[in-house]
């Protein structure tokens, strides 16, 4: 079985390590790309063509995990320009999942405005299994 | 008593016309087509009319803000499904329809200036029930106006304050107890190594859980005004900050160094300043610029006619994009250089308030520099 190449797109060190962990550990993911903060994110799918050639396999990623807090450039900044590229690029079925340690309603309404938006993990509960399932549940 | 009831109308009217000119509100009746027919003191003060200019002459919409009337007349008309023409009877179409009339409208004085009221009309009717004209009582809420809104923005700053410390002190909570969860697991793998790097990541969650308590236990305090006014020497001061600030100065190579001009002794509250001093401090160090030569942050007191402070450094700078922000509470420009709460700039401009002191600051790439001026205190006479 082919297995989903995904991305990481949070300020904080740990919590992408906790993730990476997490995602491994579900079997069904393979590259997990990483970024620190949108601006460097929205820059990875601009460079699209050459990413693709750098990496056949795996790019683009299939689900995004989108940190909500995030100093200069935060989560739904990030979503309203991804919506932008996502509108340009070949591959339409790239989803994001909120990845956030708030669980705020309003936030919740905010993101899943979004199409693509296809699911929000809480930062103080993630584990494999809730992963595993999220992500065969979207892809 | 005979001759009090024998005048009874008199002191009637006598009675009403002390109630008009003493009222602290403005009151101001019409015809029935608009045309103002008293005027009271109040409505003078208020307004900066005479009421010889406005009585018999010309309709309250002289004194309302005309943008306002039209946008009322266009409401009113939805509300009430009748047509209300701008003007006079978008004042007094609820009366006409046996409605209360109470509602905040904007009045323009003589001057040109605006003020904002409470105004209630109601219809006047004669003996036989047939209606003469209109009475209108404005109040001036301009203050009630300003309170809300003050409550208004530190309820949303509240409302803000509550939802980011409850964000970042989960934060590393949730990281902590994730790391606590993947030891576990190494252990039983005996993959030391990973154990040990994560030990350390929690000791650093920690650590940055710890400044934020620090931090928000400080801004609280800055807002109490307990504290006791002494006499300090600015030197010694500076000299105990160095202290507190060495390890760090160390270990980023940056050199502090501290002046003081006029006088060495100044009175202030201590704890309150050592707040503002450190926390520019502390943002002069931990944004230093190592891609310039000799990175240094410079103190300099001036204690003449006020008490003035400068702070310098060829740090960073703070973004030009972010100046107007600087101030707000969990912002941070370099947040790849250092961490921190994003509170410090809210913990000095809160202490530097309640010392009734300024601070203003210039910025570039070359470095920041913020002057910081209180009012002298006085010494007290000693009881």
């Amino acid at each position: 079985m082919n297995k989903f190449s995904v991305m990481i797109i949070d300020d904080n060190e740990v919590d992408r390590y906790l993730l990476t962990r997490h995602l491994k550990k579900t079997g069904i993911v393979g590259k997990i790309f990483e970024a620190d903060d949108g601006t460097s994110a929205l820059e990875f799918f601009e460079n699209y063509q050459s990413n693709k050639q750098e990496n056949p396999n795996d790019f683009p990623p299939v689900v995004l995990f989108l940190d909500v807090n995030m100093p200069l450039m935060d989560g739904f900044e990030f979503l309203a320009k991804f919506a932008d590229i996502r509108q340009s690029i070949e591959d339409q079925s790239i989803v994001v999942m909120m990845f956030t340690s708030s669980d705020n309603d309003e936030e919740k309404e905010r993101a899943f405005a979004y199409p693509f938006v296809k699911g929000f993990i809480s930062k103080s509960n993630v584990d494999s299994e809730l992963l595993k399932d999220k992500i065969q549940s979207i892809v | 008593m005979k001759s009090s009831v024998a005048t009874g109308d008199e002191a009637r009217q006598h009675l009403l016309e002390a109630i008009l000119e003493n009222a602290a509100h403005a009151i101001i009746s019409t015809t029935i087509d608009g045309v103002i027919t008293s005027f009271n003191h109040a409505a003078e003060d208020m307004l900066g009319y005479q009421a010889e200019e406005l009585v018999g002459k010309h309709s309250p919409g002289v004194f309302h803000l005309g943008e306002q009337v039209v946008q009322r007349s266009i409401e009113f008309s939805k509300k009430l499904n009748i047509a209300v023409e701008p003007g006079f009877t978008t004042f007094v179409c609820h009366n006409d329809l046996g409605l209360d009339n109470q509602f905040e409208w904007v009045y323009i004085r003589k001057d040109g200036s605006s003020l904002p009221v409470l105004l209630s009309i109601t219809a006047l009717n004669d003996a036989a029930g047939v209606k003469t004209g209109y009475l209108g009582i404005a109040q001036d809420i301009s203050q009630i106006k300003d309170t809300e809104k003050r409550l208004k923005r530190s309820n949303d700053e509240l409302a803000q304050f509550a939802y980011r410390t409850s964000h970042d002190l989960k934060a590393p909570l949730s990281s902590i107890k994730g790391l606590v969860g993947f030891i576990e697991e190494d252990l039983e793998n005996k993959d030391f190594d990973e154990v040990k790097q994560n030990l350390q990541k929690i000791s650093q969650q920690a650590g940055k859980l710890e400044n934020l308590v620090v931090d928000i236990l400080n801004l609280a305090k800055a807002d109490l005004e307990n504290q006791p006014f002494e006499t300090i020497n600015l030197a010694d001061f500076f000299e105990d900050l160095r202290q507190s600030y060495e390890l760090m100065l160390n270990e980023k190579g940056v050199v502090f160094s501290f002046q003081t001009l006029g006088c060495i002794n100044v009175k202030t509250q201590k704890t309150r300043l050592k707040q503002i001093v450190g926390n520019l401090l502390l943002n002069s160090i931990k944004y230093s610029d190592p891609s310039k030569k000799a990175m240094y942050v410079k103190v300099c007191s001036k204690v003449a006619d006020d008490f003035c402070l400068f702070i310098e450094d060829n740090g960073l700078g703070i973004p030009l994009e972010h100046q107007g922000s600087l101030f707000d509470m969990f912002t941070r420009f370099h947040p790849n250089k250092a961490e921190g709460s994003g509170l410090g700039m809210s913990i000095v401009q809160k202490n530097i308030k309640s010392l009734d002191g300024s601070i203003s600051f210039s910025s570039s790439d070359l470095g920041t520099a913020f002057t910081v001026k209180f009012p002298l205190i006085e010494e007290l006479p000693i009881e």
